[in-house]
Parts: C-alpha cells; sequence; structure tokens
C-alpha cells in the first residue's frame, strides 16, 4: 500500500492534521505514513477524526447548501453539486505515534514531520521496527482502520505474568480472543501454562453453530486439562474439590459476609477447626447459636450458606480424596493448559472453585520461589484466566483474604498472572487495574469503561475513545509496555487460527513386520 | 472645589435620526407600488449614456416556461481586482481575468493567473486605455472613456481580453458565458462586444451575459428583475422561467442580441438579467442550457461555470495583504524609507475605525 492520501497542513508536534480528497476513504484508527524526506524520517500516524472540507470560505456555505439540495427536493427537481472533487474535501486529525529514522530505529513522536508533508498509506515494511517487538503469543494481524497490514501481533509470553485485562461489551469477540490467546498458550508445549475459568462452556466447545473450541485445538491431546462439573465427553476429569481445600477467604471471596457473621465463622473456626463447615450444616440452629453465643438470624444464613456449599456437585465431604487443586497445579506446573468449565455452577460456585485453585496456584509457586529457586525457574509463566472478573477485582471486594487482588498484586513475582475478562473494567479497582500491564480493548459502548481503561493503559489512548467506540468484533486495540504505541488489531477469527496451528508431529509409520514376534 | 462642566453631550439609543426609517422605507414601498409607464436600461457606457426607454410594464412581458437541457461545452469568464496602494493622486491596482470551462459534466479546466498589478495615474491612465482598447479593437479607438476608477478599467479590459481569446479558442456549439452585460461596461464601448460577437458568430460560438447587479428599471427606478421574480412566484411558483424584456424595436438597434430576466432553477432565490447574443442557436435553445447549469445547490440559479470562474478570479482578503507586504518590500528593494512606505499606505479612516 503506498496510496497517495494526502498533505499534512497544520497543527504541533502532538498533532497533525492533513487534508485529504474528496474520495478518499479514511476510517478511524488507519495507520499513515508521512515522509519527511528532509530528515530522511518517515512519521507515522493514527487517525483520530475525520471531517469536512470545502473550499468556502463561508463558515455556514455546508449548511446553507444542505438546505438548498432539501429545497430541490421538496420542489422535485433535485439538484447536483458539481465537480465535488473540486470543491469539498476531507480533514483528519491524527495523532503522531512517532517516527522510523534514516537508521530505521522507531522513536517516540518528538518533532514535527515536515509541514505539507506527503501522507501516504504505509508499506509493510514500514513497520520492520515492529516485528521484533511482537513477541510469541500472536493474536491477529495489525489493522489500519478497516483493513489489515501484513504484519502479527501479539505479546511476549513472559509478559503474562504481569497480568492480561481483556475488555469488551457482549458480542465483540471476548470469547474468540481468549481462545486464539489460551490457544497460543497450548502452542507452546508446555513453555506457558493457563488455568482458564470457563464459566459457559464455549472455551471448550466453542459455544453454537460452527464455532469450534479449545478441544479442536491440535495440541488439546498433548496439552489441554480439562475439569468440568458436568458431562463433557472424553477427556474431562469431574471437578470435585475437596472439602477441606476451601479456606475462610475463598469463602469471604464468593460471598458477602456482615461482620457479626464473620466473628461468629471465626469462632466456629475455633471449636470445631476443619469441621467446622460440615458441623454448621448439620446441628441445628439454637444449638448453634447457644454454643456459639450469636443471634439466631446470623447462625441461620451460616447455615443456609454451609448447607449450599456442602450440597454443590462440585464439593466432595469424602476427607480422603486427594486435593484436586493440587493436581491442577501440578498439571501448570508441568506445562499444562488446564481448563476448568464451570457452567453448571451458580456465579458465587463458580468463584468460591475459582479462588481455591487459584490461591492453592499462588501459594505453590510462592512457595517453590521461596524454597527452590532452580526448581522455580523451571516454572512455567502461569496465566489464570476468570470471566466476569469485576466480581472479584471490585474496590468493595479488596480485602486481604481475596486471593485474586493479591494475584494482581504478588503473582508477577510467582509468575502466575491474571487475565481479567470483563465487560465493565469501570467496575474493576484502578489501583488493581494499574497492575495490569497488557490490556486487549475491544468494542466498548461505555464512556466510563474507556475513561478508567484511559488512565491505567500502558500506552496513551486518550485519543483513542471514538475509535474504541466504533471498533467492530474482532477488532481490538491492544497495549502494553513492548509495544511502541497502543496496537490496532484484527485478531484471527480462532476457527481461521486453528488451521494455521501445527500440531505434534505424527508417530513415523510402523515399519513393515515390526508387529512379527521375535518368535518369528 | 468647583467642578468645571463638562462638553455637552447628545446621546440616544436610536440607531437612526427619528422618522428618517419611516421615511426610507415609505419611499421603497412606494417605488414598488407605483406604477410606471416604462422600461429603463441604464448602462452608463460609450454611446449608451442616456438611458434606454422604451415603453413598458412588468405586467406585460410574458413569463414562458424553461427547460432545463444538458449544457454541453460551456465557458465562463471573469474578473477580480482590488486597489493595492491609493495615493489618492495614483493608485496601483491589482487584477486578473479567469475562466473555466464545463465540459462533459465537470469543470476540466480553471486558469486562475496570478495578479497583474499596475501603477496608475489619470495621465498614465489614458495611455493604457488606449492601448487596451486598440488591443481589443485591432485598431485605436474613436473615443477614449474617462476612467475614474482604474482597478475596475483594467478589470474590465482584462476581462474582455479573455473573452476575446475564449471565443476565438472555442469550438462551434459551445456557449461562452460573460459575468456582466453583453454591452461591456462603463469602461467598454459596444465596438469591443460588437467584435467579439462578430468572432463568435463567426466560428458558431454561442455568447451569453448574465448580470447580478442588474441596471433594468420600470418607472420611477423599480428593480425589474425584482418584480419579474416576485411575479414569476405568484404566478408559476417554483419552476424555472424566462421573461423576454427587448421586445421593444430599440433594442435590437442597439444590442447585440436579446435581454431576458430568467429564473433558472425552481427554487432559485434569485432571477437573473441575461442577455443572449445573436448567434448559432436560438437564444431559447441558449437559456435552456443556462437553465441545464443552474442546479448546484451551492449557487442555485445562477450558471456554474460562472460560479467558479467567480471564485478563480476573485481577490480574497488574505491575497490582498500579501501583495500588500510584497509591494512593500519591493518599495523598500527600490530605496523607499519605511516612513515613506508607511505614510503611502496610511488610510486615516482606519484610524477612525479602530479608535
Amino acid at each position: 500500500m503506498s496510496e497517495y492520501k494526502g498533505r499534512i497542513f497544520g497543527k504541533s508536534v502532538q498533532q497533525a492534521t492533513f487534508r485529504s480528497f474528496y474520495g478518499t476513504d479514511l476510517f478511524l484508527g488507519e495507520i499513515l505514513s508521512a515522509e519527511d524526506a528532509e530528515r530522511a524520517r518517515r512519521f507515522l500516524f493514527r487517525v483520530i477524526d475525520v471531517t469536512y472540507g470545502s473550499d468556502s470560505a463561508d463558515p455556514t456555505w455546508p449548511e446553507r447548501t444542505a438546505g438548498a439540495y432539501m429545497s430541490g427536493d421538496a420542489a422535485g427537481t433535485p439538484y447536483t453539486l458539481h465537480d465535488p472533487e473540486q470543491r469539498l474535501y476531507k480533514v483528519a486529525t491524527c495523532a503522531p505515534l512517532g517516527y522510523i529514522d534514516a537508521s530505521g530505529d522507531f522513536r517516540k513522536p518528538k518533532s514535527l514531520p515536515a509541514q505539507f508533508a506527503r501522507v501516504t498509506a504505509p508499506a509493510a515494511e514500514d513497520f520492520a521496527f515492529l516485528r521484533e517487538r511482537m513477541g510469541d503469543m500472536r493474536i491477529g494481524l495489525l489493522r489500519s482502520g478497516e483493513d489489515t497490514i501484513d504484519l502479527e501481533v501479539g505479546i511476549q509470553g513472559e509478559t503474562l505474568t504481569s497480568h492480561v485485562g481483556v475488555f469488551a461489551t457482549t458480542g465483540m469477540g471476548k470469547s474468540n480472543l481468549m481462545k486464539v490467546l489460551a490457544g497460543q498458550v497450548l502452542a507452546s508445549q508446555g513453555r506457558y501454562a493457563c488455568l482458564l475459568f470457563d464459566p459457559h462452556g464455549e472455551y471448550l466447545e466453542g459455544g453454537s453453530g460452527t464455532r469450534r473450541g479449545l478441544r479442536d485445538h491440535p495440541w488439546a491431546a498433548e496439552r489441554l486439562k480439562v475439569y468440568a462439573t458436568r458431562a463433557t465427553g472424553a477427556g474431562a476429569t469431574a471437578l470435585r474439590l475437596s472439602l477441606a481445600e476451601l479456606t475462610l477467604g475463598d469463602l469471604q471471596t464468593a460471598y458477602e459476609w456482615t461482620s457479626a457473621q464473620q466473628d461468629a465463622i471465626y469462632r466456629l473456626i475455633r471449636f470445631h477447626r476443619e469441621e467446622w463447615l460440615t458441623h454448621v450444616a448439620e446441628v441445628d440452629i439454637d444449638t448453634l447459636v447457644e454454643e456459639i453465643g450469636v443471634a439466631a438470624a446470623t447462625m441461620s444464613v451460616i447455615q443456609r450458606r454451609a448447607q449450599r456449599i456442602l450440597d454443590m456437585p462440585c464439593i466432595s465431604r469424602d476427607p480422603s480424596q486427594p486435593s484436586l487443586s493440587a493436581r491442577i497445579v501440578d498439571e501448570l506446573m508441568d506445562g499444562y493448559s488446564v481448563l476448568v468449565d464451570s457452567s453448571g455452577l451458580s456465579s458465587m460456585e463458580e468463584i468460591l472453585v475459582a479462588s481455591v485453585i487459584t490461591r492453592r496456584v499462588l501459594e505453590t509457586y510462592g512457595g517453590i520461589y521461596l524454597e527452590d529457586r532452580e526448581r522455580f525457574a523451571a516454572l512455567p509463566p502461569t496465566l489464570v484466566a476468570l470471566e466476569e472478573a469485576q466480581r472479584v477485582l471490585s474496590r468493595v471486594k479488596r480485602s486481604d483474604e481475596n486471593v485474586f487482588p493479591r494475584v494482581a498484586r504478588e503473582g508477577r513475582k510467582f509468575k502466575v498472572g491474571l487475565c481479567a475478562v470483563s465487560q465493565q473494567p469501570k467496575l474493576i479497582d484502578d489501583e488493581l487495574l494499574s497492575q495490569f500491564n497488557t490490556f486487549f480493548i475491544l468494542g466498548l459502548a461505555d464512556e466510563k469503561d474507556r475513561n478508567i481503561l484511559r488512565g491505567s493503559s500502558k500506552q496513551d489512548i486518550s485519543n483513542l475513545g471514538p475509535e474504541i467506540q466504533t471498533l467492530m468484533p474482532g477488532e481490538a486495540i491492544v497495549t502494553n509496555l513492548e509495544a511502541p504505541f497502543a496496537l490496532p488489531a484484527q485478531v484471527w477469527l480462532y476457527e481461521e487460527y486453528l488451521k494455521s496451528v501445527q500440531g505434534p508431529a505424527p508417530l513415523p509409520a510402523r515399519p513393515e513386520g515390526a508387529g512379527k514376534g521375535f518368535a518369528e | 472645589m468647583s467642578v468645571e462642566p463638562g462638553p455637552e453631550r447628545v446621546l440616544s439609543l436610536d440607531p437612526v435620526m427619528a422618522g428618517q426609517l419611516d421615511q426610507a422605507a415609505s419611499f421603497v414601498v412606494d417605488l414598488l407600488a407605483d406604477p410606471g409607464r416604462d422600461i429603463r436600461v441604464h448602462e452608463g457606457q460609450l454611446g449608451l449614456s442616456d438611458e434606454v426607454v422604451v415603453p413598458g410594464h412588468p405586467d406585460g412581458f410574458a413569463l414562458e416556461p424553461l427547460a432545463p437541457v444538458a449544457p454541453g461545452t460551456v465557458w465562463a469568464v471573469d474578473g477580480g481586482s482590488s486597489v493595492v496602494a491609493d495615493g489618492r493622486s495614483f493608485q496601483v491596482a491589482a487584477y486578473r481575468a479567469a475562466r473555466v470551462r464545463f465540459r462533459d459534466g465537470r469543470t476540466d479546466l480553471v486558469e486562475s493567473p496570478p495578479l497583474s498589478m499596475r501603477a496608475t495615474s489619470p495621465e498614465s491612465m489614458l495611455r493604457t486605455a488606449r492601448e487596451a482598447l486598440t488591443d481589443l479593437l485591432g485598431a485605436p479607438p474613436e473615443q477614449l472613456p474617462e476612467p475614474t476608477r482604474p482597478v475596475d478599467a483594467l478589470r474590465e479590459w482584462s476581462e474582455w481580453r479573455a473573452v476575446k481569446a475564449t471565443v476565438e479558442q472555442a469550438d462551434v456549439g459551445d456557449l461562452v458565458l460573460v459575468d456582466g452585460s453583453l454591452h461591456g461596461g462603463l469602461m467598454v464601448p459596444p465596438a469591443v462586444v460588437a467584435a467579439v460577437h462578430r468572432s463568435a458568430v463567426d466560428r458558431g460560438v454561442s455568447l451569453a451575459g448574465v448580470v447580478k447587479a442588474s441596471t433594468l428599471y420600470w418607472g420611477r427606478n423599480a428593480p425589474l428583475v425584482t418584480l419579474l421574480k416576485r411575479r414569476g412566484d405568484r404566478e408559476l411558483g417554483s419552476v424555472p422561467w424566462v421573461a423576454r424584456i427587448s421586445t421593444d424595436p430599440v433594442f435590437g438597434r442597439l444590442y447585440p442580441g436579446e435581454i431576458f430576466v430568467a429564473h433558472l432553477a425552481s427554487t432559485a432565490p434569485h432571477a437573473f438579467r441575461v442577455d443572449v447574443a445573436r448567434g448559432p442557436t436560438e437564444a431559447a435553445e441558449v437559456l435552456a442550457r443556462l437553465a441545464g447549469l443552474a442546479d448546484d445547490p451551492a449557487f442555485v440559479g445562477y450558471p456554474y461555470p460562472l460560479a467558479r470562474a467567480h471564485q478563480a478570479a476573485r481577490v480574497t482578503g488574505y491575497q490582498v495583504v500579501d501583495v500588500r507586504r510584497a509591494f512593500r518590500d519591493a518599495l523598500s528593494r527600490q530605496g523607499m524609507g519605511e516612513d515613506d512606505i508607511e505614510m503611502l499606505f496610511q488610510d486615516f479612516h482606519e484610524v477612525l475605525n479602530r479608535s
């Protein structure tokens, strides 16, 4: 692409405006380049706004002309604007992204390009400097407006531990992106691992219609472990956590407790140790009230919740059952990815399960970090992905017992990253959000959501409000520390992505006669 | 301590002297209401210094519906000018004539030459007039105009030079449009128009002029175009129409063609005087072609190529400032002191208006 788009005429180091042709189609987010031949620099810009322009000196000319059109229509004699290409044009406002100097290095935009510099669509070689920064977790192609550029966009797998945010309203491609991202983890063949909580069963099976899931990934058989509360076909292990694995912190993460209820639970734990939950579920209220000395109403809430937890199909009372969360952590440490299909659980139950397993991941990795640095060095960076993450990362959920904020704050040190998937980033604690180094921002209609991301993004996205608002499904903005600017991307459709994944090499054919025994 | 009385001041919140607004309004209303008995054409030019007066009444002209047709190839010429420096005894003028060609539904030629610049004085203007008119006529003029406004004279001569050249360049069947009447302006004698007209007829080219500020009057200076527009709206509604004004035989002796008032587009807010020279095609066809050009929503009712020519010719305020600055630099290069240059450009009206 080197088509001529127009000429720069004004503004400043921080913003450029160029005049374009009447017939030139310009899109928000389109990346364009301008040649500064005198300084041997090639500037890159992102279109952030496009307006009308005309050669008329009268600012009311367009309004009057529209009125004249309408009068002609009303009179049944439609008018025709002659020579529109000579009289009308477009003015694009652009945010400078930086420039490539004579040696091919990319530099931040600290100087003005030549005035009246020729603006063209960039060529693929203009992005050569980006290739080496795109990392090994590729998720799609660089996008320029509605076109794509032949440059794969992604992030470094090592940066998964500095947390990833995936933000979009419904239908904008969150699940597809998550499948591509998880697919890349699978394809890394153990270099990275991910723990994926799948509340709708769509990651595993692909959802409806012709959609495909992680089960269809060429590396699934080798690298994916599945735990499910429902029958999901061969290869899935029943999700049954031992009651002993539940901690008070997990309960505090999953449920809202009043301080009176918390005090009562502390007393119950003091009296009954690990048996408190079974005890409170099985003993009658009056006895409990007398035993613990709290109000009946307080104890009824605790009892009701305890009974529900014990009735959960994913909770086992069998004290001899080996710890499922420990098994999952072992698999992650061995470079497997683990998908927990929690589609049969309620939201609170799902959080409870996620909390138990995530806590085990964090504590195990943290323990190894402290005790065995050599073993720690061999651990794969591990990403814990949770849908509707605002449920556990909101400001009101900020507590020392909630494991998810702990992962956000401390996980990086222990090679555990959090992938927060959310439709409402505005509900996430902004202090926690600032811990996330990578954002995948898909279409977000709510300005408050965009504003909160603006404040926490590692790249300046303050000018990208209209672009984010107008992103189509699958179109994303990627920000992280490695990228020189917020990268527009077209995320691969997972089904298309699968076609490009090379699976494990098939076993060589059996040599002729190999089936014969030595006896022969 | 005594307080000195200040000067007596007469202040009023009324913007205009009491009663004078009504007097002025009454004059205009009477002008439009009082039926005159004649039609006047005031060209104020050489050979037509007196008004042409013929019997007539606005209601007496037939309003004929006009059906637009494809305009074919149409050229349009217009001029622009500005006074760069006014030393009272001399002027420095900048001017140009621009032209456009509309062909196959689009403007395929726009000629907007750099400004010409000339320093003039009353003595030099006579010499300049002789040169310009000799050039236009192909022979020295019998009579020279008295250019009271040199900048207008220079522009008009420049325009007619461009019209002459355009007619000579146009192909058979083309239409050449002039901004203004086909009787020249104050500085352009009818012989110049006649010469261009002859050339047009010889080459099979149609020639027409569209007048933005008409000098057609009814009775005591009531604007005829406005009156006919009002009548057209009332009687025909939103349709293009045309009225032939030059019905009296006297026009045939004085003018190279016919004079019309035309409402060229259905919802056009204005009608215009249109002069159509006798030529290779009927005036009706030329008018229909003009209607076919008057459908641009930015210039409804005005032939689009003339609007483009106007844009190409005009000297904008920014250009005037640039030319003045360049001229000051030139004066400085010629050794003129800054104070003298300042004096030259000083206009005490500006001082008064600023204060």
